[in-house]
């Protein structure tokens, strides 16, 4: 039996203690003495939620597969452990062999969500790592970033030694062939590694890059220290999705994830080009897997874990082409054996409502709608391409076949947003709710409950809003009110419900997306005053952030509320996701007369993804 | 068709609380290829039940499940193919077919052997030498009493109770204590009680207890019975 990290008593006095005891079933063992290089995959959250992102399995399936390397599993310690380690001096561990993290090669961590920044110098610093990449000796592990916020990486670039920029299947076993030529030498140099590493496209060394600012605070240049650097970094993208590396056997969690059930990824990128969406942007071009090969991969999930629901994953499941079809096999081939069917939000219309009859019970689920503004004006300037009519039909349809309960997703504080875009959303609620109430009352079952749910907007890096103003919380607070007010005198108000998100975690939010490397600081120290699991409400202190931001001179103003430039230089325009800066441009001005531009497979509009010829850029 | 099964937990699988235990099993079922029943309606479960949870840091040789299953399959081939998805520190060691009149291990369980042994190796359960006559001897003084009454504290109110005639074996062999005591729904005792109880008639501290539950028992007019002895192998 293998020798646990942390004693009896230790796991006797934590919330659920196997969070940290491995054993999983699927989770993989080796033999020490038989592989050259340890890597750490981190998810910088508790394990619950690490155990549920497809990601960190995927790179597990990969790495393992390798027969030099052997890949473990690392998650954020909740904070009553944390405590107990900082106390007791006990080195962060992986799940598998439950050895320290210091003695892995590599610690590779995903950064999915801006409020975790601070669960990752948790990570390194229960490692017993330096938090400074500076500090670095040969002896530590290569700290290694990627995912989605490592498309703006400049606000971790002091704490991380390489970053990834894009998707993970494409560029991993050429750099772990690199470290094992350099571990194999007789005088391993991290910064030689570093150094020779920096020349693999989408491999990002912010330690070789120096950036200089102007008076006003944007920046002047960002240059890389030596000649045969690249000055850009380019995305790197998997064209065949079909081929790509897959993950044969899930890991199957003993502490329940928040996804209990297989995902299946469908597809990736999105055809729809909304301007406030960053995952539309850097997963260009959508890319969707033949239905032949879903259906193998689904059965192969379902049999190698035992789940009983399957879920899809994708950003928009109703444009996949082959929808139909794929329905009809997971609800005629899983429900039959045992497998619940779990729907992603679909488009309503007469077939989607058809298969969601035949796997959900109507009268405990809802349809869904995100229509993210509330009136026809906005959702033009945001690109999102829902009318009222689309929104008025589907209920009627819905509501005719038995539902009654509906969301509707909205953001707030979008750009060229005005009061009168606010009030349209509940006055849209109400129109929804009057659509059931045509329905004669002899056929009808009680009330419906249409519920409207508003975050605020954050403008993202690699999209056409990247340069919009954000509002302070206030504001934010205000308009949501705004909506609460309208909402109540609505004619069929008892059938409308309401809410909103944070507003102080989104303006910090937008410090960290659009941030350049002047934010790192603020984030240690927040870290060492206490800030962790930011991305819960339980643990989130706005007031300790401000303090951060105040002694590290790190101006809100600056970062979240100001609107950039056209002409400024951005902490990111040194990435190449292959949709040219001229493209959203357009878009922002576009954005700003309300005009509309259609989607990919509607007609191409030269973003700039052509090049990689692959997925919907080819399709006739 | 009903079946029991009976596992170990063991090493780190002690830490695996019994709803994510539960949980574990119904997907290893799945993976196993064995034709389990589910409920009906549209949430559909599996048909299993386990006789009695374990509590987080014990670890066991003797747990239950009953099982519904829609197809035959031999005793043999089901222990395996439950044991190809089992994991370290769990192990399928019985698998038998039941008799429609053979009551579910969840009502039927009504005592349940342990094992109770010091954390700590270094010290002799609080006594000056490892001396087995003198403990037993002991434990006999305490156990002649007419009766053994304690105050069992509950939300509602305090209660009290006598534990002699739940306690149905105990003895200290082998560097242990072992003890067989009442369980289930109704009158359920927990071992630690039993020693603590003990040691405090003796004016000892009780010593950092690491439990191991052996076995659990159903009772016929023989007396006690393994629920591993119900039923039949095909």
């Amino acid at each position: 039996m293998r020798k646990l990290a942390l004693s009896h008593d230790i796991l006797m006095k934590v919330d659920k203690p196997s969070r940290y005891t491995g054993g999983e079933f699927n989770s993989v063992y080796k033999d020490l003495d038989k592989i050259d290089i340890r890597f750490a995959m981190c998810f910088p959250d508790v394990y619950e939620i690490g155990m549920s992102h497809l990601g960190i399995q995927i790179l597990y399936n990969l790495f393992n597969k390798r027969e030099d390397t052997y890949c473990e599993r690392v998650y954020s310690p909740w904070p009553d452990l944390h405590q107990i380690m900082k106390e007791e001096n006990i080195p962060l561990f992986a799940l598998e062999s439950q050895d320290p993290l210091k003695k892995f090669d590599f610690i590779g961590i995903t950064l999915q969500y801006e409020m975790c920044y601070t669960n990752i110098l948790q990570i390194i610093d229960l490692a017993g790592l330096p938090i400074l990449q500076s500090e670095r000796t040969n002896d530590c592990p290569i700290i290694i970033c990627g995912g989605p916020c490592a498309y703006n990486p400049e606000p971790l670039a002091d704490f991380v030694d390489m970053f990834y920029i894009g998707e993970g299947e494409v560029r991993y076993d050429e750099l772990l062939d690199l470290y094992k030529k350099h571990k194999n030498s007789s005088c391993y140099d991290r910064n030689a590694f570093l150094l020779e590493a920096a020349k693999i496209p989408g491999i990002y060394v912010p330690s070789l890059y120096e950036v200089s600012y102007k008076e006003d605070g944007t920046i002047a240049s960002f240059e890389p220290k030596y000649d045969d650097l690249p000055s850009t970094i380019k995305r790197q993208l998997v064209t065949d999705l079909d081929s790509a590396p897959f993950i044969d056997k899930p890991l199957i969690p003993f502490v329940r994830a928040v996804q209990d059930r297989v995902v299946l990824e469908i597809q990736r990128g999105c055809i729809r080009g909304c301007r406030f969406c960053q995952a539309g942007m850097i997963y260009r071009p959508n890319r969707e897997k033949d239905i032949d090969t879903l259906k193998a991969q689904a059965k192969k999930l379902l049999d190698n874990s035992g789940h009983e629901e399957i879920s899809l994953s994708s950003l928009s499941s109703s444009d996949y082409h082959d929808l139909g079809p794929l329905m009809d096999f997971l609800v005629d081939d899983c429900v039959s054996s045992g497998v619940n069917v779990s729907l992603p939000s679909l488009r309503i219309d007469q077939f989607s409502l058809d298969i969601m009859k035949k796997v959900s019970d109507v009268r405990k689920t809802s349809i869904t709608f995100a229509p993210e503004a509330g009136s026809q004006r906005m959702r033009d300037v945001i690109n999102k391409g829902l009318t009222v009519e689309n929104i008025l039909n589907g209920s009627d349809l819905a509501f005719k076949a038995g539902w009654q309960k509906v969301k509707l997703y909205f953001m707030l504080g979008l750009p060229l947003e005005t009061d009168e875009d606010a009030i349209a959303i509940p006055e849209l609620a109400n129109q929804v709710a009057a659509k059931y109430y045509e329905i004669p009352k002899s056929e009808r079952n009680g009330k419906c409950q249409v519920t409207m749910s508003t975050s605020f907007f954050v403008p993202k890096p690699f999209t056409p809003f990247q340069w919009a103003p954000m509002y302070e919380p206030g504001e934010y607070l205000r308009r949501a009110k705004l909506v609460n007010d309208t909402m109540k005198e609505q004619l069929n108000r008892k059938s409308l419900r309401y809410d909103w998100h944070e507003a102080d975690v989104t303006v910090l939010e937008g410090v960290f997306a659009r941030g350049d490397r002047r934010v790192g600081p603020a984030i240690k120290y927040a870290y060492e005053h206490g800030a962790l699991f930011d991305a819960w409400g339980d643990y989130f202190s706005y007031d300790r952030w401000l303090e951060a931001f105040d002694k590290c001179g790190v101006s809100l103003d600056f970062y979240a509320y100001r609107q950039r430039e056209i002409d400024e230089i951005l902490p990111w325009d040194f990435i190449d996701i292959d949709v040219s800066k001229q493209f959203m441009i357009k878009e922002w001005e576009k954005a700003m007369t309300g005009s509309v531009t259609p989607n990919c497979k509607a007609s191409c509009s030269a973003c700039g993804q052509l090049v990689n010829k692959c997925g919907v850029c080819m399709r006739k | 068709m009903r079946a029991r099964i009976r596992f170990e937990k063991q090493g780190s699988l002690i830490y695996v609380g019994h709803l994510d235990l539960m949980r574990y099993f119904q997907k290893a079922v799945k993976r196993s290829g064995i034709e389990i029943r589910y409920s009906e309606g549209f949430n559909p479960h599996q048909i299993m039940s386990f006789a009695a949870p374990l509590g987080v840091g014990i670890e066991s040789f003797g747990e239950y499940i009953d099982i519904d299953i829609l197809k035959e399959i031999s005793c043999e081939e089901a222990i395996q193919k439950l044991n190809e998805n089992m994991v370290e520190g769990l192990k399928i060691t019985s698998f038998k077919y039941l008799n429609d009149t053979d009551e579910k291990c969840m009502s039927c369980f009504c005592a349940a052997s342990y094992k109770i042994e010091d954390r700590d190796n270094n010290s002799y359960y609080g006594f000056d030498i490892n001396n087995s006559k003198t403990i037993n001897s002991l434990i006999d003084n305490f156990m002649s009493s007419e009766s053994i009454v304690i105050t069992k504290e509950t939300k509602k109110a305090t209660r009290e109770l006598d534990l002699k005639p739940l306690i149905y074996d105990f003895k200290f062999k082998d560097n242990a204590f072992f003890m067989t005591v009442s369980s289930g729904s109704v009158d359920n005792i927990k071992p630690e009680l039993v020693l603590e109880t003990f040691y405090n008639s003796i004016n000892k501290n009780i010593f950092d207890m690491a439990i191991t539950r052996l076995d659990m028992y159903t009772s016929n007019e023989a007396g006690l019975v393994s629920l591993s002895e119900v039923g039949y192998v095909r």
